[in-house]
C-alpha cells in the first residue's frame, strides 16, 4: 500500500499558477467534476480568492491512475508562496517525501522559490521540476531550464514544460511525480507517530488537526496522545480529504488525513507536535519545527471598547490555525484595552487583521507596525522593546540595537545599480554579488529589518519593472543610532503613534507623517494641531483647521425624513473612527501613516 | 377620569405648480401646463378637506400653510374656495396663523386683496436675490423690480406680517454681494427672513453643472462668513436669529414652522404633502395626476407610510429637530412629549457636550452653542437613533 503513496507539495512564487495546477491536478484526477470546479479550488478562504495569494495550506487527497494501469494515492500539500510564510511552506515539507518546483517561463526563478527549493533539498525531497505559462507570448522555457539547471543543479533533461491553465503536459508532470519522488516508509507495526502540520477550530466538532502518519496506524475511536503535553482524547473522527472531508476507519504509515478528538483547549493542539497512542505510546516524538519568532509587532484594538473579550477568543482562535501569531494583552491610553500581536511580516499582519475583522465580525483598529528592538539599560540589563511606547527613559538607556537581515535579491543585471541604491538608503551593507546566469544577479546585503519592513518590496518591484525578487534571512541584533518619536494631537502625545526612527532620519520621516496625518484627518469642530517630538523637542507641525460649514438645509415638515437619513450617514462616518482625546481619527489612519512613500 | 385634550393641529397644503422650474429645485413640484389643472386641483382639495378632516374634529387647528410649489398660482377665488372648506370641516383657532408662499412674478394687489380677504393673514415671498442676474442664474422668473413691487403693494395694504426668502452660495456670489442682499431685504422692513444656503441635488441643472466643473462653490470659510454676517446684521436690524437659518421680529416667528420643530402633529393636504400624526409619518400620492385620480372616486388617498416611530425615535426626533431653535429645547416639555426623559437616553452625550461646550444647558434647556449653528450637523447626528 505504502508503494501506492507519494506525498507531495508544490513549490512556487505568488502569480507562477500554482493555485491554478492545483486545480489541474483535482480535475485530472476526478477529485472534483467539471461543476464543482471554480477557480483557487484549495484557496478556502475569500481573502485568497480576492488577493489572488495562498495563505493557508490546504491538504488534498488525490486517486491517480497511472500511463502504466496502477493507481496511486497521490496526498497534495499546498503551501502559501508569500516570505512572509516560509514557517508554513517548511510545515508543509516536512510532510512529503517531493516537492514540485513550478517556474513561471517568462519569469524566471525567484529569489523567495530559490529559498524554499534549499529548504525541500535539505530535507532530502525530491524535486520535479517544471516550467509552467509555456502558452503565453513571451514565454521562454529553454532559457528558464537553463537557469534552473545553472542556479539549481537540476538535469533540464529532466524539467518538463507545462501549462498549468490549458493543461498541457500536467499528465506528464502527474507521471514524473509517481516515477520519481519516493514513496513514504515507515513501519506499519511501530507504535503509533503522527506529525500534526496544521489544526483549525470547528465551533461543533472542536480542533481538527491535519497530520501526516510517519509509524504505526490509527483508527477511529483509538485513545491518542499529544506527545508535548500528555494531554488525550478519544479520536471521534477519522479521515481524508479528497477535497471533502470523508470518513476512514483507519490510517497508517505515509497517509495523510485528519482528526477530531472533541479537543476543545486550543493549547492543546500545536502544530508540529507529535501524536501517538495512549495505549502503545511512541518512545519519543517526532522532530518539531522551530518554533517561528515574530519580527514584526503591533497594536490590535477594538474599535467598541467592549469587544475586548470578543477579540480574545478571536485571537485564541486564530492561534489555532496560525502557530507563528503571537499576542499579549496590552493598554493604550489613546486606544483603551487590546493586544499586541507579533506577525512574520506586514502581509501576515494584515491578514490576521482581515481575518478577524471578517470571520469574527469585529472591527479593529491597528497601530503603526514597529520590529523589536533590543536595548542596554545603563544597569547593565536587556530590555526587548516590542512596543514603541515603552522606551526607557535617555539617561536610562546604555545602547539601542535592532535587527537586521541577510537579504538575497535577484534581479536582472541591467538594474544591479538601481538596486544598490535603493540598498544604500535603506541603510544597507553589501555583502556579496553572484552573477547566477549572465543575465541574472543574486545581491546580498546586510539591511535593517525596519527598513525593509514598510514599502521596500514595492519600491524593489516599481524600480525593476517587477522583476526584482526578495528573500531574506533574519540576523543579529546591532547597535543603531535610534531614536523614539512620539505624536502629538492638540498637545496630547498619543501612545499608539509612537516609533522608533533612525537618527538620520527621524527629521525626514517626522514631517512626512505629520502631513499625511493633516491629509487623513478630517476637519474637526476646532483646530487640531500636529507635531512630531523627540523627547520634548517638536521637530514637525502642521495643523487642521476648524470645520466652517455643514449641510445647513432648510428642515420642515416634508425635509424631515430626507434630513435624519442624511444624520444617519454623518453618523455612520463617525463610527469609522476612533476618538484619541477630543480628535477624530480614522482608524486606518494609524498604518497609513507608516507607508513611507512619496507624496 | 380626565380625558386628554389632543393637542393642536397644523395643517399643510401643497400646491405643487410652478410658472417653470427653477435650476435649484428639487422638491415636489411640476411645470403648469395648463391653468385648467389648477381648478381641478382645487377641486380635488376641497374633496380631500371634507374626507379627512371628520377624525380631527377633536382638535384645533391652529396654523396653516400654503406651500409649493407657487401657491401663487391660485388666483383669489380659488384660495378662497380652500379657506372656506377648511373653515367649514376643521375648528379653527380664532388666531390662526394663516401663511401663503407667493411669488412675486405671480400677485398683484388685487390678488394680494383677494388672499387677505380669504383668511391669508401671513405671506411668505420667495425674493431669493435682489441682483437680477442671480434671480437668472436660479432660474427665477421673477425680477427684483416684481419684488419690489409687491412689497410696497403689501406696505400701502397695511400687511406687514409677510417673510421674505434668500438665498446665500449662489455662484459667484461675494461677501459684498450678500450684505447688498442683506441691506436690501431690511430696507423692505419685512417681519420675518429666511436666509437659506444654496443646497444642490446633483440632479438640478445647477447642481450638475457644479459637479461638471462649470461653476466652483465658495470656500467655506466665505460661506460660514456670510452665514455670520447674517446673524450680526440681522440683529443689529432688531430681528431675533430663532432657528438655524430663520430670523423674525420679536413675536413673529412663523407659528407653524415652530410646529415642525417642536413636533407637533400636522396633517399634509395636496399631492406630494407630507403628515405626521400620533407618530406616523405619511406621504400623499405623487404626481399630482394620481392624487386627482382617487380623489375623483370621491375616497382619501392612501398615504404612503415613511416611518412610524417608536419612543426611542420620537425622542431622537425631538432632539434633533428641537435644537435647530435657538432658543433650545425643554428636556421636561420633550419627556411629557415623548414618553422618556432625554436624560434616559442621551445623559452621558449631553454631559459630554455640555463639557466640551458644544451644548449649553440653563434653566432646564437645552441649547447649541451658536459657534456650532453652520456646522450643527456635527453635534445633531450622535442624536439619530
Amino acid at each position: 500500500m505504502q508503494d501506492r503513496i507519494r506525498n507531495f507539495s508544490i513549490i512556487a512564487h505568488i502569480d507562477h499558477g500554482k493555485s491554478t495546477l492545483a486545480d489541474r491536478l483535482l480535475e485530472f484526477t476526478g477529485a472534483i467534476s467539471q461543476r464543482e470546479m471554480r477557480e483557487q479550488f484549495l484557496d478556502k478562504m475569500d481573502l485568497e480568492r480576492e488577493k489572488g495569494i495562498t495563505i493557508k495550506l490546504q491538504p488534498v487527497r488525490l486517486k491517480y491512475q497511472s500511463r502504466e494501469g496502477q493507481e496511486y494515492i497521490l496526498n497534495l500539500i499546498d503551501t502559501p508562496g508569500h516570505v512572509d510564510f516560509s514557517y508554513e511552506v517548511s510545515r508543509s515539507l516536512a510532510a512529503c517525501e517531493g516537492a514540485v518546483l513550478l517556474v513561471d517561463a517568462s519569469q524566471g526563478i525567484e529569489a523567495q522559490t530559490l529559498a524554499n527549493v534549499y529548504l525541500a533539498m535539505d530535507l532530502d525531497l525530491e524535486i520535479v521540476g517544471a516550467v509552467n505559462k509555456i502558452d503565453l507570448p513571451g514565454a521562454e522555457p529553454e532559457q528558464v531550464k537553463e537557469e534552473m539547471e545553472t542556479v539549481l543543479g537540476m538535469d533540464r533533461e529532466d524539467i518538463l514544460s507545462i501549462s498549468a491553465k490549458t493543461g498541457t503536459g500536467v499528465i506528464d508532470l502527474l507521471e514524473a511525480v509517481v516515477k520519481h519522488i519516493p514513496p513514504p516508509q515507515g513501519d506499519l507495526d511501530a507504535p503509533f507517530q503522527a506529525l500534526i502540520f496544521d489544526s483549525y477550530f470547528d465551533s461543533y466538532r472542536g480542533a481538527i488537526c491535519y497530520f501526516r502518519v510517519k509509524a504505526g496506524q490509527v483508527h477511529k475511536g483509538d485513545l491518542i496522545r499529544m506527545m508535548s503535553s500528555g494531554c488525550e482524547f478519544e479520536v471521534a473522527e477519522l479521515g481524508v480529504i479528497n477535497p471533502n472531508m470523508t470518513e476512514v476507519q483507519v490510517l497508517q504509515a505515509g497517509e495523510v488525513g485528519y482528526l477530531a478528538a472533541g479537543i476543545k483547549n486550543v493549547a492543546d493542539t500545536k502544530v508540529g507536535d507529535t501524536i501517538t497512542l495512549a495505549e502503545r505510546p511512541a518512545g519519543q516524538a517526532l522532530p518539531g519545527y522551530q518554533e517561528v519568532k515574530p519580527m514584526v509587532f503591533c497594536g490590535l484594538y477594538p474599535l467598541e471598547n467592549n469587544d475586548f473579550e470578543r477579540l480574545r477568543e478571536a485571537l485564541e482562535r486564530l492561534k489555532l490555525n496560525d502557530a507563528s501569531l503571537l499576542y499579549e494583552p496590552e493598554s493604550s491610553e489613546a486606544l483603551g484595552f487590546g493586544f499586541r500581536c507579533g506577525f512574520l511580516g506586514l502581509l501576515h499582519l494584515e491578514i490576521v487583521k482581515e481575518r478577524l475583522e471578517r470571520e469574527y465580525d469585529l472591527s479593529l483598529l491597528a497601530t503603526a507596525p514597529s520590529v523589536v528592538y533590543k536595548i542596554i539599560l545603563t544597569d547593565g540589563s536587556e530590555l526587548l522593546l516590542r512596543n514603541p511606547t515603552h522606551w526607557p527613559p535617555a539617561q536610562r538607556i546604555e545602547k539601542v540595537m535592532e535587527p537586521f537581515v541577510k537579504a538575497s535579491i535577484m534581479v536582472p543585471q541591467e538594474f544591479v545599480g538601481t538596486i544598490m541604491e535603493l540598498c544604500q538608503e535603506k541603510r544597507g551593507a553589501f555583502l556579496n554579488m553572484e552573477y547566477l546566469t549572465p543575465q541574472r544577479v543574486m545581491l546580498t546585503y546586510k539591511l535593517p529589518l525596519a527598513e525593509i519592513l514598510y514599502d521596500f518590496f514595492d519600491a524593489l518591484k516599481s524600480r525593476t519593472r517587477g522583476y526584482a525578487s526578495l528573500d531574506y534571512d533574519l540576523g543579529d541584533f546591532e547597535a543603531s543610532d535610534l531614536v523614539k518619536l512620539d505624536i502629538m494631537l492638540n498637545g496630547e502625545v498619543v501612545d499608539a503613534l509612537s516609533f522608533i526612527a533612525h537618527e538620520d532620519k527621524a527629521y525626514y520621516r517626522a514631517r512626512s507623517i505629520a502631513s499625511k496625518l493633516r491629509k487623513i484627518i478630517p476637519r474637526q469642530l476646532y483646530e487640531v494641531v500636529i507635531q512630531a517630538a523627540i523627547g520634548n523637542r517638536v521637530i514637525a507641525r502642521e495643523s487642521i483647521k476648524a470645520m466652517r460649514k455643514d449641510v445647513l438645509a432648510k428642515c420642515y415638515g416634508g425635509d424631515i425624513t430626507r434630513k435624519k437619513k442624511l444624520l444617519e450617514k454623518q453618523k455612520e462616518g463617525k463610527k469609522r473612527m476612533k476618538q484619541i482625546g477630543r480628535v477624530e481619527v480614522p482608524k486606518d489612519a494609524f498604518m497609513t501613516v507608516m507607508s513611507i512613500q512619496d507624496d | 377620569m380626565t380625558r386628554d385634550i389632543p393637542p393642536a393641529l397644523s395643517l399643510y397644503m401643497h400646491i405643487p405648480f410652478c410658472l417653470q422650474k427653477c435650476r435649484y429645485c428639487d422638491f415636489l413640484s411640476l411645470p403648469l401646463s395648463d391653468s385648467n389643472l389648477l381648478n381641478d386641483y382645487t377641486g380635488a382639495l376641497l374633496t380631500e378637506i371634507k374626507l379627512k378632516a371628520p377624525a380631527f374634529n377633536e382638535r384645533t387647528v391652529n396654523t396653516i400653510y400654503l406651500g409649493g410649489g407657487t401657491p401663487s398660482l391660485l388666483d383669489g377665488a380659488q384660495v378662497n374656495k380652500v379657506m372656506q372648506a377648511i373653515r367649514d370641516n376643521f375648528n379653527l383657532d380664532q388666531d390662526v396663523e394663516t401663511t401663503l408662499e407667493a411669488n412675486p412674478a405671480t400677485v398683484n394687489r388685487d390678488r394680494l386683496s383677494a388672499y387677505r380677504d380669504a383668511g391669508v393673514n401671513r405671506l411668505s415671498l420667495g425674493v431669493q436675490s435682489f441682483i437680477d442676474s442671480d434671480l437668472a442664474c436660479l432660474g427665477r422668473r421673477h425680477r427684483v423690480k416684481d419684488a419690489l413691487k409687491t412689497v410696497e403693494d403689501l406696505h400701502q395694504m397695511g400687511w406687514s406680517n409677510f417673510n421674505l426668502d434668500l438665498i446665500y452660495g449662489l455662484p459667484g456670489q461675494s461677501m459684498d454681494g450678500w450684505k447688498y442682499n442683506l441691506e436690501a431685504a431690511a430696507a423692505l422692513q419685512p417681519a420675518h427672513l429666511s436666509a437659506y444656503l444654496l443646497q444642490l441635488d446633483p440632479v438640478t441643472p445647477l447642481g450638475r453643472e457644479l459637479a461638471q466643473g462649470l461653476w466652483r462653490e465658495a470656500p467655506d470659510e466665505q460661506l460660514a462668513a456670510m452665514y455670520q454676517e447674517t446673524g450680526r446684521f440681522m440683529s443689529e436690524q432688531g430681528f431675533i436669529h430663532y432657528e438655524l437659518s430663520n430670523y423674525c421680529r420679536p413675536g413673529l416667528e412663523c407659528r407653524h414652522n415652530l410646529a415642525y420643530w417642536r413636533g407637533r402633529p400636522y396633517l399634509g393636504l395636496g399631492s406630494g404633502a407630507v403628515g405626521c400624526v400620533n407618530d406616523r409619518r405619511t406621504i400623499n400620492p405623487w404626481p399630482p395626476a394620481d392624487y386627482m385620480d382617487v380623489l375623483k372616486t370621491g375616497v382619501l388617498p392612501p398615504g404612503r407610510v415613511l416611518e412610524v416611530m417608536n419612543r426611542r425615535e420620537r425622542l431622537s426626533e425631538a432632539m434633533i429637530m428641537g435644537l435647530r431653535l435657538t432658543g433650545g429645547v425643554s428636556l421636561e416639555e420633550i419627556a411629557g412629549r415623548c414618553g422618556m426623559h432625554p436624560r434616559d437616553k442621551y445623559g452621558p452625550l449631553i454631559d459630554e457636550f455640555v463639557e466640551r461646550a458644544w451644548l449649553i444647558e440653563s434653566c432646564g434647556k437645552l441649547r447649541l452653542n451658536p459657534e456650532l449653528y453652520f456646522v450643527s450637523n456635527q453635534v445633531l447626528c450622535h442624536f439619530i437613533d
